[in-house]
């Protein structure tokens, strides 16, 4: 395996105003791309984001990264 | 993984639903029953904690006011969450809602009952 290959991809999504299950579906479709160990930039400016993001990650095992509301960076784990 | 303690009660009555007493008489038994607690409020259930908005209200002369109900769930540690889009189509911000009302949706309600959580709705 190359190194190129190892090395994690980076994605970013603008969630807008998106809130509550329309921001949780938007995170799933955009992490579906990526590959474990891919990391995702999420813009969410829903004040609920601040509580969701952290509980979506917690439920589905993303590894949360970062979070400072509005920026979240998240860690895609393996299917 | 199951936590027979954890009660989520989805509340979406507004008030001009009795069925709004029940949800919050509920809570308040639960939480004085030491569970823990969370209220989910969507649609017109935000109204509930909209600054000033339960002050008057009583919708089953034999339940308590609307107020007390919601603070004295409050006090006993019991958890609100407010769906963010159902806040906002209303105009309501963090800053509308009253101390220990929280905007958080979904994935924040969904934790529990990933943990456990018993879930009532109205």
């Amino acid at each position: 395996m190359s190194i190129s290959k190892d090395r994690p991809r980076s994605a970013r999504w603008d969630a807008g105003q998106l809130g509550c299950g329309g921001l949780a579906f938007g995170l799933r479709r955009a992490l579906a791309p990526l590959r474990a160990g891919d990391l995702l930039e999420l813009l969410a400016h829903d004040a609920g984001a601040a509580l969701d993001v952290p509980a979506w990650c917690r439920i589905t095992g993303h590894d949360l990264v970062l979070a400072t509301h509005p920026r979240y960076i998240i860690q895609k784990i393996g299917d | 993984m199951s936590d027979s303690k954890k009660l989520v009660i989805v509340n979406s009555r507004g008030f001009d639903d009795e069925r709004s007493s029940v949800a919050w008489s509920i809570a308040n038994t639960a939480v004085a029953s030491g569970m823990d607690v969370t209220v989910f409020l969507v649609a017109a259930g935000a109204d509930w904690v909209r600054k000033g908005a339960a002050q008057v209200a009583q919708l089953n002369p034999l339940d308590p006011p609307m107020n007390t109900m919601i603070g004295n769930f409050l006090e006993s540690g019991g958890r609100i969450l407010v769906c963010p889009p159902c806040a906002k189509v209303r105009g309501y911000t963090q800053e509308s809602l009253i101390d220990g009302a929280i905007l958080a949706g979904a994935p924040s309600m969904l934790e529990e009952i990933a943990a456990g959580a018993a879930s009532l709705s109205f």
